[in-house]
């Protein structure tokens, strides 16, 4: 006996509402034998083997039925049919652990909390109306604290849709594993964020160095030329000043930025122009490129929709991305040293940011490059594209690594555009 | 020449730090002239100016070291200030194995600044005072005849005018001649002066390669 055909079978049989014996001796048949001469040996032998097939038959209906109620039994989700009103017509097992048959001809609703009665009531309408399933989450509704997602089909039966299947799932495990992971993920992102950082300190400082020392020299300058008593030098103190204030919101920016990216805590989604946001991030790189003799260019694109993002982890993607790419370029021969970032927008739908570079140094199996722990650098952790990709996908969006045909190199990832007001 | 105005060469490529250090310096009242690279610098600057030169250690292109170096190629006698953004010591120490120069950390104070720089264009100005000196010297060296220049190294070298006479085969009154027609063509008041000139002499020739007008056993008496 296969797995399907018992099942298959009760279910013709459950949905016709009785157990037939005719469907293998077909009307055909009948005709045939209706319109035979009487023989009275031969109508017994026709009876009997009908009688027998019959009994096969409910034989094999009674295995069926066996079949399924141990499935039923087994099944660790909760599997309940209703009516358009919402009366329980069957269930497999209740959730409170009560006796099934005094659940059985009671409203669904009665046993969902108060809170989500109402939705709960309009869901299950909504479905029979449209015939199509429906997915929801019930957690809060359980004073266990126990979380059910339930997946309501309605089924059409000899035409009309008076019944639906409701499968519930006990989900506390798996979101609570799923939270954790998430957690985990926040933090090794938050790791290896600091840890990139590390990567670019030495050129930071020197460039958070700058603006101070020139603040400095500015205001010695302004202190001598006050303290010898130089008549006419009015204009340049102003100057001196003006110079001075701009400089401290040059270093200010600078630690802002930084800032953004040290930040630890949960992510945050927001609406984001990446036109606006990239140039943070490169301006944080660039010092680091400029001691390898690297020119970081930005490319925007003229028109490009937002995209609702946690700005924190889309930064060190970026980040990641541009110091691979400086990385790649230290150890390549390549006498172009560019690395060129641009944004696009693909059909109205999905923005796409896209880091390319002149090293072409990018490794032969790129089904590895975005696993954990895969690295070709001496110090390297292999994690920088791993987080990468995870940030990507937990935004509903995809990454990818292709050579270009001047053996260039493409890291680009895309992300569903926000869609704008006019669309 | 002593009243010369010294000028400040300031080479940083930070636009900021650059126009900073141009206030500091022209708020003590010397003279600057800034450059955005070393490149621009080595293009620009006059040789003969009377001054030092201010220069950022990391820049793009050349670097402050490198710039030192390049000057000390070209035989410049201008002093180099190498300032560094942090704790450089490699860097310091291979600039100061190249030759003359100071160090300073920034954030530096205009008092540091200003008394590096201060003894930075006193040493140039001593320095090319010298090298005026060294100049007339030779050129007075060069109006000497080939036998005067002979009698120059055997006298400066301490030989008595008997024994320069014996050597050069010639009558004690010539030499006693030519010794007085050297220190008046030389300037010198005696012979004391004229030893000192010949130091400075062999230095000059020694860093010019000049013409070996002295014999090779000049000063090995017998
Ligand atoms: N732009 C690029 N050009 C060439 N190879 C690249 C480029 N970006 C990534 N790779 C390759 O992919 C590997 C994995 O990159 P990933 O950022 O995940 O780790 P990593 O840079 O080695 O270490 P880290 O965890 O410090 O970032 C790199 O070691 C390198 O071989
Ligand atoms: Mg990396």
């Amino acid at each position: 006996m296969t797995g399907m055909s018992p099942l298959s079978k009760w279910a013709t049989m459950s949905l016709s509402g009785a157990v037939s014996i005719m469907p293998h001796a077909g009307p055909r048949d009948t005709a045939q034998h209706e319109t035979g001469i009487s023989d009275t040996r031969a109508e017994t032998r026709r009876l009997r083997k009908i009688l027998r097939a019959a009994c096969e038959e409910a034989q094999q209906a009674r295995e069926a039925e066996a079949w399924l109620r141990s499935l039923l039994d087994h099944v660790p989700v909760t599997i309940v049919t209703l009516d358009r009103d919402g009366t329980i017509l069957s269930i497999n097992r209740t959730l409170s652990g009560q006796p099934v048959d005094n659940v059985v001809g009671t409203c669904c609703l009665d046993y969902v909390s108060e809170a989500i009665r109402e939705d709960c009531r309009q869901a299950i309408k909504e479905a029979f109306e449209s015939g199509h399933s429906r997915r929801y989450e019930c957690g809060k509704a359980d004073p266990s604290g126990r979380l059910w997602e339930a997946v309501f089909t309605p089924v059409p039966i000899q035409g009309t849709v008076s019944v639906g299947v409701v499968i519930m799932q006990d989900v506390t495990e798996r979101k609570r594993a799923e939270e954790e992971a998430r957690d985990r993920a926040v933090e090794s992102a938050h790791v290896h964020r600091v840890n990139m950082m590390g990567e670019m300190v030495a050129e930071l400082a020197h460039e958070i160095g700058q603006p101070l020392y020139a603040i400095s020299n500015f205001a010695q300058a302004g202190v001598q030329v006050l303290r010898s008593g130089q008549e006419g030098r009015g204009a340049d103190l102003l100057a001196w000043l003006e110079r001075i204030s701009e400089q401290a919101t040059r270093a200010g920016d600078i630690i802002r930025r930084l800032g953004n990216l040290m930040r630890k805590g949960q992510p945050d989604r927001v609406p984001v122009d990446l036109n606006r946001l990239i140039p943070n991030v490169i301006e944080l790189t660039r010092p680091r490129a400029r001691s390898e003799q690297i020119e970081i260019t930005f490319h925007p694109t003229d028109v490009l929709p937002e995209v609702v993002v946690d700005p924190v982890q889309i930064e060190q993607v970026i980040v990641n991305l541009v110091q691979n790419a400086i990385e790649a370029m230290v150890t390549s021969q390549a006498t172009t040293r560019q690395i060129d970032v641009s944004t696009s927008c693909l059909d109205g739908h999905q923005v796409e940011v896209a880091v390319h570079d002149t090293a072409g140094t990018l490794p032969d199996d790129l089904d590895m490059l975005f696993e954990a722990f895969y690295t070709t650098k001496p110090r390297g952790m292999g994690m920088g594209l791993a987080i990468c990709r995870s940030i990507v996908e937990g935004h509903g969006g995809q990454i990818e690594a292709v050579r270009d045909t001047e053996g260039g190199t493409t890291l680009r990832f895309r992300l569903p555009a926000l869609p704008g007001e006019d669309s | 020449m002593t009243d010369e105005q010294p000028i400040v060469f300031i080479v940083e490529d930070d636009e900021a730090v650059r126009d900073s250090l141009v206030a500091m310096v022209s708020a003590a009242g010397v003279t600057v002239e800034s450059f955005a690279s070393a490149e621009e610098f080595l293009a620009a600057f006059d040789r003969d100016q009377l001054g030092c030169l201010v220069s950022d250690v990391r820049m793009e292109g050349l670097t402050g070291t490198q710039l030192q170096k390049r000057l000390l190629d070209e035989g410049v006698s201008l002093p180099v200030i190498l300032i560094s953004g942090y704790a450089d010591v490699p860097t310091a120490v291979d600039a100061m194995k190249i030759g003359a120069i100071s160090f300073l950390e920034k954030p530096c104070t205009r008092q540091e600044l200003w008394a590096t720089i201060s003894k930075a264009i006193a040493t140039h100005r001593e320095q090319r005072k010298q090298d005026a000196a060294v100049a007339e010297i030779r050129e007075w060296f060069t109006q000497l005849t080939q036998s005067e220049r002979e009698v120059m190294a055997r006298l400066v070298a301490g030989q008595a005018n008997k024994v320069i006479a014996a050597e050069l085969e010639m009558g004690l009154r010539t030499v006693e001649l030519r010794r007085a027609t050297i220190l008046k063509k030389m300037n010198a008041d005696s012979l004391a002066e004229l030893v000192r000139q010949s130091i400075l002499l062999d230095q000059f020739k020694q860093e010019h390669q000049g013409i070996s007008s002295l014999p090779p056993d000049a000063g090995a008496g017998r």
